[in-house]
């Protein structure tokens, strides 16, 4: 078992016994013990939701560059990645699962789908996505190389299109300023492949299961290139989007970009969302600091904890500036309110969540067998080896 | 072309007593409860409304015309004088009697705002029901088709059909639908009052709110008392109004009070840019 494996277990352990407390008091007092309400319908449990099968789709690229396209330097990442895609996007339906008002009809959505609602067609796609997450880890294990490159391709088109489609559900909201954008599918999905490309870069350097050979230094130089192209490519969606939204001076959205800047959440902002996921990997991934693979994990790390933060302030800031400025004044309950902060039962269900997956993957790559390090590496030419980064694909 | 008629004091006065008897007949004579659903009452069943030139008698004769016609061909609308509304909440507080709303469901608040600065200053009080929008943002999203709009124009959901997704609730541009908790008034104390578990007959069925049974943790707006105009009435809040401030009725009868108030220039629609197409009119 890996060191840093030992050290997480029991803490994931707890975390989730903490989680499963949160999960009784959902089960058993309905939706009173949850502190969003009518003005503020969506609260932690769906940021999460939307950052977790984003990463999870972020993830499945880095299965798609090896499978589909040959990149033989993500030849070990690859395993990892289709874990992480798997346990996060098991997480993050969970989490919204939890969310509905009525958890018992949630088969409705495939008995009665309504095809004019993208929510619908959302929830068919990850269904479909699920099993070819399935499908290539049963590929995997029976070494079936054959089915990988076709269900990756076949995985990644339903990856663009659930990735794209978490943006549109926001996009098409004309009634709410600050989400109602054409750019919002472009701005998830480059935002999904960078929290997938981190946390993959994160967990093959610290859980790391493989001698650290020229093909793991291959690896971690793509990746950090990758997780470096995609921060560029966020970063030009960002400013195009700030820019131009708060040049159009539309009263919400100038509202909703001061909530962010200086309202209560100023620090999710400023903190995580710039500080965390964005300035400490940025010193992390250039010159000098980028020659250790140890920070490439830590950067990885690092952005895929201020993306979690950014979907938190996207949910809420499209959310907090009312339809009319009278209206939480005109009927006054905690329900009917724009100021939301999660409660102790949607904290601790949240955390157990996460925790669960997280404890899901390190179980699964210290017990499958077909996690490097757990069989003996395949005996490849010397020449291969150094030539990591593309040749033809394979497991 | 027939203007509308603006009640006067004496005329209020003199229809007063009709309308409370007519009030009672309706009350009496038929019930709101319309379990499975049924269609309109036969014409037969309808209290005769005394003559009067009262809006509400006017409104009530106008309903009952607009009952003998077929579901299809009825256009619910609702006109609010803001000149006359007074922010006094009596039509918040009806709807909640009426449909026995919990804490934090409302389906009519009235937004009360100030204007200017001292001494140069105003208030406007606008009741905000819901829209019934004749292209209604809340209903393509719901995945599960649990609303959609009826044919006579009322925007419904089936409680039984809504999963309590809540993605409607952002959808509506009006801040028009809230989400049942299942909280009471009296929870937290020994015992949850009796009258808290009283039924509801919203869209014409039984509701009894208990545990995660719906409405409990579905999506809830208002729905221009449709239980009650099938069964003759008018909506809870126009009954309420103190000043004769909201009115009611079929845009399908070119002879409606409400048919003759949309058609002046002094009325206008919340939000109309959005192309959502309100039902609720306001009257300058
Ligand atoms: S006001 Fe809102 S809830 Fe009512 S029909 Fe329009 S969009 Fe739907
Ligand atoms: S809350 Fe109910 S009515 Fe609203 S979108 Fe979800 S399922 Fe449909």
């Amino acid at each position: 078992m890996l060191k840093a494996t030992k050290v997480l277990l029991p803490i994931l352990i707890a975390l989730v016994v903490l989680g499963a407390i949160g999960a009784w008091d959902r089960l058993s007092t309905g939706k009173l013990s949850l502190n969003f309400g009518s003005y503020i319908p969506w609260g932690i449990w769906v940021g999460l939701y939307i950052y977790l099968v984003g990463l999870s789709g972020g993830a499945f690229l880095i299965v798609f560059l090896h499978h589909a396209l040959g990149i033989r330097a993500l030849r070990r990442a690859s395993v990892y990645a289709l874990l992480v895609a798997l346990t996060t996007l098991g997480a993050g339906l969970v989490l919204v699962l939890a969310d509905l008002g009525h958890m018992d009809r949630f088969w409705r959505l495939y008995t009665f789908a309504n095809p004019r609602s993208i929510l619908a067609w959302m929830v068919w796609i990850y269904t479909v996505y699920a099993l070819v997450l399935l499908a290539m880890l049963y590929a995997i294990a029976k070494e079936k190389q054959g089915w990988l490159k076709p269900l990756s391709v076949v995985g990644f088109l339903l990856v663009i299109t659930f990735g794209g489609g978490e943006g549109a559900l926001f996009g098409v909201l004309g009634s709410k300023a600050a989400w109602s954008s054409g750019v919002q599918p472009i701005r998830f999905l480059f935002s999904a492949f960078l929290s997938g490309a981190g946390i993959v870069a994160f967990t093959t350097v610290a859980f790391r299961r493989w001698q650290a050979d020229q093909e793991h230094h291959g690896q971690v130089e793509f990746l950090r290139y990758l997780v470096l192209g995609f921060l560029a490519l966020n970063l030009l969606v960002e400013f195009a989007e700030f820019t131009v939204t708060s040049y159009s001076s539309t009263p919400a959205i100038v509202e909703a970009y001061d909530l962010m800047l200086f309202g209560s959440y100023w620090w999710l902002f400023w903190l995580v969302q710039i500080g965390i996921g964005l300035v400490l990997p940025i010193v992390l991934l250039v010159p000098p600091c980028d020659g250790k693979p140890a920070n490439l994990g830590i950067a990885g790390l690092f952005i895929a904890l201020g993306l979690a933060g950014t979907k938190q302030n996207f949910v809420y800031l499209g959310l907090a500036v009312p339809d009319f400025r009278a209206l939480p004044d005109a009927f006054v309950h905690p329900r009917l309110s724009t100021v939301y902060f999660p409660s102790l039962t949607e904290w601790l269900f949240a955390i157990g969540v996460v925790a669960a997956a997280a404890l899901v993957f390190l179980i699964a790559i210290e017990k499958l067998p077909f996690v490097e390090g757990r069989r003996a590496p395949p005996v490849r030419p010397a020449s291969a080896r150094l030539e990591p980064l593309r040749e033809g694909g394979g497991a | 072309m027939k203007r509308a008629r603006v009640p006067k004091r004496s005329d209020e006065r003199r229809d007063f007593l009709k309308l409370v008897l007519t009030g009672a007949a309706v009350a009496t004579g038929l019930s709101a409860r319309n379990a499975d659903g049924a269609p309109a009452p036969a014409e037969k069943q309808l209290p005769e409304i005394p003559a009067g030139d009262n809006p509400l008698l006017r409104m009530q004769r106008e309903l009952q015309r607009a009952l003998k016609k077929p579901v299809e061909q009825r256009r619910w609308a609702m006109v609010i004088d803001l000149s006359k509304c007074i922010g006094c909440s009596a039509c918040t507080i009806a709807c909640v009697a009426e449909n026995k709303l919990p804490p934090g469901v409302v389906y009519r608040p009235v937004l009360d705002e100030e204007f200017g600065e001292y001494p140069n200053v105003a208030r406007r009080f606008t009741p905000r029901p819901c829209m019934q929008c004749d292209n209604p943002p809340c209903v393509p999203v719901c995945p599960v088709k649990a609303t959609y709009k009826r044919p006579d124009g009322i925007v419904e959901i089936d409680y039984n059909k809504c999963i309590g997704c809540r993605y409607c609730l952002p959808a509506c541009p009006y801040g028009a639908r809230t989400a049942d908790f299942g909280e009471f008034f009296t929870l937290g104390t020994p015992k949850v009052e009796a009258y808290e578990t009283q039924p509801n007959f919203e869209y014409g069925r039984e509701w009894n709110r208990a545990g995660n049974k719906s409405p409990v943790g579905n999506a809830r707006k208002c729905h221009f008392c449709i239980h009650r105009l099938e069964a003759g009435m008018l909506p809870a809040c126009v009954t309420t109004c103190i000043g004769y401030a909201t009115y009611f009725g079929d845009t399908n009868d070119s002879e409606s009070l409400v048919s003759e108030l949309i058609a002046k220039p002094n009325v206008m629609r919340l939000k109309e840019e959005l192309g959502t197409k309100p039902k609720v009119y306001y009257r300058m």
